[in-house]
Formats: C-alpha cells, sequence, structure tokens
C-alpha cells in the first residue's frame, strides 16, 4: 500500500511523458511542410507558356540553378513573399541563378496584373490542368523548389521563403557554404 | 406428389442459386472507367483540404489530380502503378491509409496493440479489485467488525 501511489504516479508519467513529447514534437512542426520524396532526384521537366505568351522549358535553363516558385495572385504568404524573391532576384540573377514563378490555380491575366503592381521581372508559366503542380508534389503554395544547375532537385521550401533558406540554398547550389 | 412439392421447392432453390453463383460468382463486377478512378482516388488524400479523399474533394487540385488518374488508367496503368507516381511526387503522405510496410506497419499494429495493453490492463486491476476484496481485513477494523458481528447476531435472534 505504501507503494501504491509512486508507482501509479511512476505510470502516470509513463504514459504521460511520451504523450506530451510527442505532441510538443508536433506541435513545433509545420503541418504544412510535407518532406518531398523529389530531394537529390531529378527536377520534373516541363515546356510551358509564359504569362506573357512565350514558351519556357526547364531543359534550356540547364547548367543555371533554378529557383522554381508556385504562386498565385490570391495568395496571401505569396504577396507577402514577393519582396523577398525581387529582392533575391536582383542579387542573385548576376550570379547566373534563373528564377521561374509556375502560377497555381490562378488565371494568365490576374498573374500578369499581380506582376505589373508589385514587380518581378522574371518568367512566369502557367499550368493547365496543374500537371506541373502534380509533378512536383505541391501541396500549399507558395511552394519553392530549388534546383541545382544539372537539373536535380536540392530543396523545398514550404510556405513563405526566407532570406536564410534562399542564401543558404542559393549559396550552397552556386559552390559556397552561405 | 404434395409430400414432396417442398423438397422440390428446395431443389429448385438451390439450382438456381448454384447457377447463379457459376455465372457471376467467378468474375468480378466490370467497373466502369469512372468507378476506376473513384477507386484510386479515394486512396489519395487532397493535398489542399482536411483528411478529405481526392474522390470528395471539390478543389481545384483534386479536379485535376482525378484528370491525371483518368489519363493513366487510359494510358493503361495499374492502380497499383499511379498509386506508386504520387508516391513518388507527395511521399506517403499522399496515401489515406498508412502502407502496410516499415514506418507504416507502426499506424496499423498501434491500434490492436493499444487495445489489448487496454484489457491487459483492465484485468490486472480488476483481479487487484477481487485480491484485495477477499483478502484479510486492514489493521485497526477489529473494532468494527466485532460490532458488525454483534449487531447480525442481535438481528438474529430477534428473529
Amino acid at each position: 500500500m505504501r507503494f501504491l501511489i509512486p508507482k501509479r504516479a511512476l505510470w502516470s508519467l509513463v504514459i504521460a511523458v511520451p504523450l506530451v513529447a510527442l505532441l510538443a514534437f508536433g506541435f513545433q512542426r509545420n503541418p504544412d511542410a510535407v518532406a518531398s520524396p523529389l530531394i537529390d532526384k531529378p527536377a520534373p521537366t516541363f515546356q510551358l507558356h509564359t504569362i506573357d505568351g512565350r514558351t519556357l522549358s526547364l531543359a534550356s535553363l540547364r547548367g543555371h540553378p533554378v529557383v522554381l516558385n508556385f504562386w498565385a495572385s490570391w495568395c496571401t504568404a505569396c504577396i507577402d513573399e514577393h519582396p523577398m524573391l525581387i529582392s533575391a532576384w536582383h542579387t542573385y540573377q548576376r550570379r547566373g541563378v534563373e528564377f521561374v514563378g509556375v502560377v497555381y490555380d490562378d488565371t494568365a491575366g490576374d498573374a500578369r496584373d499581380f506582376l505589373r503592381q508589385r514587380g518581378g521581372s522574371w518568367p512566369s508559366v502557367e499550368d493547365p490542368g496543374q500537371q506541373t503542380a502534380i509533378d512536383y508534389g505541391v501541396v500549399k503554395i507558395p511552394e519553392t523548389y530549388f534546383i541545382d544547375r544539372h537539373g536535380v532537385v536540392r530543396y523545398k521550401s514550404s510556405g513563405e521563403v526566407t532570406p536564410q533558406i534562399l542564401s543558404r540554398q542559393l549559396g550552397r547550389m552556386l559552390g559556397k557554404t552561405a | 406428389m404434395r409430400r414432396y412439392s417442398g423438397w422440390i421447392a428446395i431443389g429448385w432453390l438451390l439450382l438456381v442459386c448454384g447457377v447463379a453463383l457459376v455465372a457471376y460468382g467467378n468474375k468480378p463486377p466490370k467497373q466502369s472507367l469512372d468507378d476506376r478512378v473513384r477507386a484510386v482516388a479515394q486512396q489519395l488524400r487532397c493535398p489542399q483540404c482536411n483528411g478529405e479523399s481526392v474522390a470528395d474533394s471539390p478543389a481545384s487540385i483534386s479536379t485535376s489530380i482525378r484528370a491525371d488518374i483518368r489519363r493513366r488508367l487510359l494510358a493503361g496503368q495499374s492502380d497499383d502503378q499511379i498509386k506508386q507516381y504520387f508516391v513518388s511526387r507527395y511521399g506517403d503522405w499522399i496515401l489515406l491509409s498508412p502502407p502496410q510496410s516499415g514506418i507504416g506497419n507502426v499506424a496499423w499494429l498501434a491500434p490492436p496493440l493499444l487495445v489489448l495493453g487496454g484489457v491487459g490492463l483492465l484485468l490486472t486491476l480488476v483481479t487487484d479489485w477481487r485480491r484485495r476484496g477477499k483478502g484479510v481485513a486492514p489493521a485497526g477494523s477489529e473494532g468494527y467488525l466485532e460490532r458488525v458481528r454483534a449487531e447480525l447476531a442481535a438481528d438474529s435472534f430477534a428473529e
């Protein structure tokens, strides 16, 4: 009887601690950050029309690191991250990095208006049937894929891309650590 | 003849059932393309929704995925090949039921193991309670027991 309470307390701890640890782990994770099986695999190819009516294929960018950004004019997180992309584009386009936007579930007209108002001169392509989004396993925009100069996916960013992610990933792909 | 009519009816019934089994039993019902699309889509998670399948979701990405499944079925791919394609793009996350291999086994084995553990715990507790119920009275209760005995004896004399 004397050991009943400590024993119960011990059992309660044995049950509660892993549960609390599991919850703590779960709450710290971004539920939209689904690990991509494409990392270190060849990037799915595409040949699509830009919102300006030109044709763009991923293969034509071989030899350059590519920042592939899935976005839409209606997506508030895309609006928030846009200045960051503009800043990174100014910095890295001179170093051979190509930026490509893939318009997700949006019209070319709305996408053009968005870029006209907010800037951003890199090409954006339409994705009829969302086939490219499916090929890349896009879960929730904005999502940004970093493709190295050999056409291999090196990183996937879920949600707004940050300056830290951009500098770390592009630095890595350009052959520097930062 | 009337005596055998019941047996004849049963015989006919068995014959009809037998013929029906031979005719339809060996062949699975032929699924239409829509049924096959739905069957695959029901196993996939809608990427934009919360716990909804691609088959049930009205989201545009689910519509696109259903169209992609249809194209792949028409191109001759099997259900497993199509599921494998989606897993290769989204990971196991896209499957509504976890795979029965590797880490996915945990999700399948955990519920029955938890139920077994619960039943075991319940049995242990019940056994413990019963054992304590039959056990020796705790120290210090002798006086109380004496009173109960005396009252019971007084009752029996009163009767």
